[in-house]
């Protein structure tokens, strides 16, 4: 019996022994593949590292930010940058809420195949061939530019009315990416746009499509408070596609017109007093002292009643609060929409407590019909019209004989 | 255990507390009136004009009577949940009948754009009565899915857990409505699923309230086949009541109340379900002749409250009314689940 346990123990010690040599040969073995396998990782990583730093010292020398010789061609915008120097164009893009943050940045090349160091998502070979536009009011500065035909998608086709996009949508020239803020991811990446256009609302969020070869490009348009900062933004659009002279001759124009109906109001002696948005379910979300409005409001010679406020979005107030300021105030500005048209009927059936503003008694609402004059899409492309609209609406005598197209003051 | 006395002292307190409320929800709100001015606007014979009248009564009145309506509304109607399905944890938020009401709107705000129904164009009054119905459908027919299951389950919090998936479901469907409306649709509806006191006119608050007011009266009527019930279904039979038609007509007029408050303001979470209970405790009773009266009293101070509480001093704008009752409601349905175990109700 014990020779028997004897010879089971030396058996198993045999097999213990077989066993250990072999896993020995095995982790010799695999700590030699490895060793290869990082020796390997880190040359890659070590090249890359090469790469990177050839393309970084290349472009970012380019641009010394101490050689003042290199200098911003933009002057109204406060959200984008394009610098020139040497044949190459770099653009910088700001944090929309920070603007001394840097939100990113492009460097712009003719050919691509030039390029010796990595070829990173940052460098664009222009003319851009295909861009996804997730904006109704960047489709408008395609139209202008005549290169509607580099848009090959769109994003809540229901809100377009731009008539040229929706033909190109009809005709299956352009499709749908995105319906009430989802994106059609699969079908994006089967389209495979070169860039998109996108307006990042949410700046905490990532895009989903962050992480693919498409360049997702933000366009923060949205947030410029000077109506010609927000209509330089043309520049932005153009440089993708090598229409910047193009967009320099229209932007030129713009500002010349806006600043000739500007100075319309410099002399005046009145400047009658006007409150702004309406209110919405125990909110009125009024426009901040140095938003967009505010703005306009200002250059048309008009009193904004709170254009002492330091904010440059909207803020909501109780609607006591806006009633208490604005019950006297001169004018009434509203932009909305309703399907038979605007009357006072229809502002006083929406809430009985507007008739206590002197500025429906009066009947001095200035109205704009965002629908019917799509100010969404084409307004940006034409602050000097609306410009012109609020100043004939607060001082007709300055502009006899002007047609309005987008605000207009109901009698 | 209360006395007699002590609680008709309770009774005498707390019409003067709605008083003091009330006058406090006129006085108080982001632009300071006076306490004379206040008085006397509301005591002048003259035509109100200058800008703190108008606010006072076109903007302060109209809210103050629509939230102390909505309380008593949504207050009875949690009462006769309770005592109807005989859950302590029935209430129109909670088994998601308030959500039913909200569906209705959905489909009438969401869809109704879509088929070329234009709500805007519609006259006031039929806007007004048709947002009810829609709301009262809605509520109708969550109150029948509730009724439905709670009669093949007993056990109260599973009818409790049902009444939180109908108003997911009831969310999903809203969502999907959602993404296939329009924007200015949508835009609507978002604003009134806020939840707000703030919306309605003079004549529309004045409405609610006498309409509340006529329902509420009417449930005082009901108070002994109420307190039958409570005592089971067996013995409300056996007292010669029809149970399933006591049980319909309170379903009803819960529905019908949930209904009126949620066209007008929106979903207002937690005060049905929470009133009732505040209301238990501090009478020590189940008795609807106390316990109906005393809920009446509760759900407009507690919402007067609320409204005033939302108001927050120093800011111009006002905390949306649902965090407030929310913060008020929720730490009471905790208390009655953890009190319910203890008594094995659960």
């Amino acid at each position: 019996m014990n020779n028997a346990i004897v010879v089971k123990l030396k058996r198993r010690t045999i097999n213990y022994i077989c066993i250990s040599k072999l896993v020995g040969l095995k982790l010799v073995k695999s700590s030699v593949s490895i060793l290869v396998i990082s020796i390997l990782c880190w040359f890659m990583l070590f090249c890359a590292g090469c790469n990177q730093s050839v393309k970084s010292t290349s472009f970012e020398d380019l641009f010394n930010s101490e050689d003042t010789s290199i200098v911003s061609s933009i002057v109204y915008a406060e959200g984008f940058d394009i610098y020139k120097h040497k044949g190459t164009t770099k653009l910088v893009i700001y944090h929309p809420h920070d603007k001394d943050k840097i939100f990113g940045t492009y460097f712009f090349v003719d050919n691509i195949d030039d390029i010796k160091y990595s070829k990173a998502s940052n460098i664009i070979e222009t003319p851009v061939d295909s861009v996804a536009v997730f904006s109704a009011t960047q489709l408008n500065a395609f139209g202008k530019l005549g290169i509607l035909d580099k848009v090959i998608a769109i994003s809540e086709s229901d809100y377009i009315q731009n008539p040229e996009v929706l033909e190109m949508f009809n005709n299956k020239q352009i499709v749908n990416l995105a319906s009430n803020g989802n994106f059609f991811l699969e079908k994006t990446l089967e389209l495979d746009p070169k860039i998109i256009y996108y307006s990042p609302y949410n700046l905490a969020q990532k895009h989903p499509l962050a992480e693919t070869m498409i360049t997702m490009i933000p366009f923060f348009d949205f947030m410029e408070a000077d109506p010609l900062g927000r209509a330089e933004w043309i520049k932005f659009t153009a440089l993708f596609f090598g229409k910047e002279k193009l967009a320099n001759e229209i932007f030129d124009t713009i500002v010349t017109k806006y600043n000739n109906y500007k100075k319309l109001t410099f002399n005046i002696e009145y400047r009658p007093t006007v409150f702004s948005d309406k209110y919405y379910s125990g909110q009125w979300f009024v426009a901040g002292g140095q938003s967009y409005i505010a703005q306009l409001f200002r250059d048309a010679g008009a009193d904004y009643l709170w254009k002492d406020n330091e904010s440059n979005a909207s803020f909501n107030l109780d609607f006591e609060v806006v009633y208490n300021l604005a019950h006297n105030a001169d004018y009434w500005r509203i932009v909305g929409t309703y399907p038979e048209g605007f009357s006072y009927e229809q502002l006083k059936a929406e809430n009985e407590l507007y008739e206590n503003f002197d500025a429906v008694k009066n009947h001095k609402v200035i109205f704009c019909d965002s629908k019917k004059s799509s100010y969404f899409e084409t307004g940006t492309l034409e602050p000097h019209k609306i410009l012109g609209d609020l100043i004939f609406a607060f001082h007709p005598e300055l502009l006899p004989g002007h047609k309005p197209i987008y605000y207009r003051l109901y009698d | 255990m209360l006395t007699r006395k002590n609680r008709i002292i309770i009774f005498a307190i707390l019409p003067g507390i709605i008083v003091l409320l009330f006058i406090m929800n006129l006085w108080y709100g982001s632009v300071s009136i006076g306490w004379f001015e206040v008085l006397t606007t509301l005591f002048s014979s003259t035509e109100s004009n200058t800008s703190s009248q108008i606010i006072i009564m076109q903007y302060r009145l109209p809210q103050a009577i629509t939230a102390m309506s909505v309380g008593i509304g949504l207050s009875v109607a949690g009462l006769l949940l309770q005592t109807t399905f005989s859950n302590p944890l029935a209430g129109p938020s909670v088994l998601g009948i308030s959500a039913g009401a909200s569906l209705g709107v959905a489909l009438l705000v969401l869809l109704g754009g879509a088929s070329g129904l234009q709500i805007g164009s519609l006259s006031m009054v039929l806007n007004d009565f048709t947002m009810f119905i829609a709301a009262f459908g809605g509520a109708l027919v969550v109150l029948l899915i509730i009724i439905f299951v709670s009669g093949k389950i007993g056990n109260v919090v599973t009818v409790l857990i049902i009444g939180i998936m109908i108003g997911y479901l009831v969310s999903a469907i809203v969502g999907t409505l959602q993404f296939f409306s329009s924007s200015e649709d949508l835009h609507s509806f978002v604003l009134w699923g806020l939840g707000s006191f703030s919306k309605t006119t003079v004549t529309q608050s004045i409405s609610i309230f006498s309409v509340t007011f006529l329902i509420t009266i009417g449930s005082l009527f009901f108070v002994k086949p109420l307190n039958a019930l409570l005592l089971g279904h067996r013995y409300a039979v056996s007292s010669g009541f029809n149970v399933k038609l006591m049980q319909s007509i309170f379903i009803l007029i819960a529905g019908f109340l949930i209904a009126l408050g949620t066209a007008f303001t929106g979903p207002i979470a937690f005060v049905g379900l929470a009133v009732p209970h505040i209301a238990r405790t501090i009478f020590n009773t189940s008795n609807h002749s106390i316990l109906l009266p005393a809920v009446i009293l509760i759900g407009a101070a507690l919402t007067l409250a609320c409204n005033l509480l939302s108001k927050l001093p120093g800011y111009d704008a006002s905390l949306p009314i649902n965090a407030v009752t929310s913060m008020v409601g929720a730490p009471v349905v905790i208390w009655v689940i953890i009190k319910g175990r203890r008594m094995n109700i659960g």
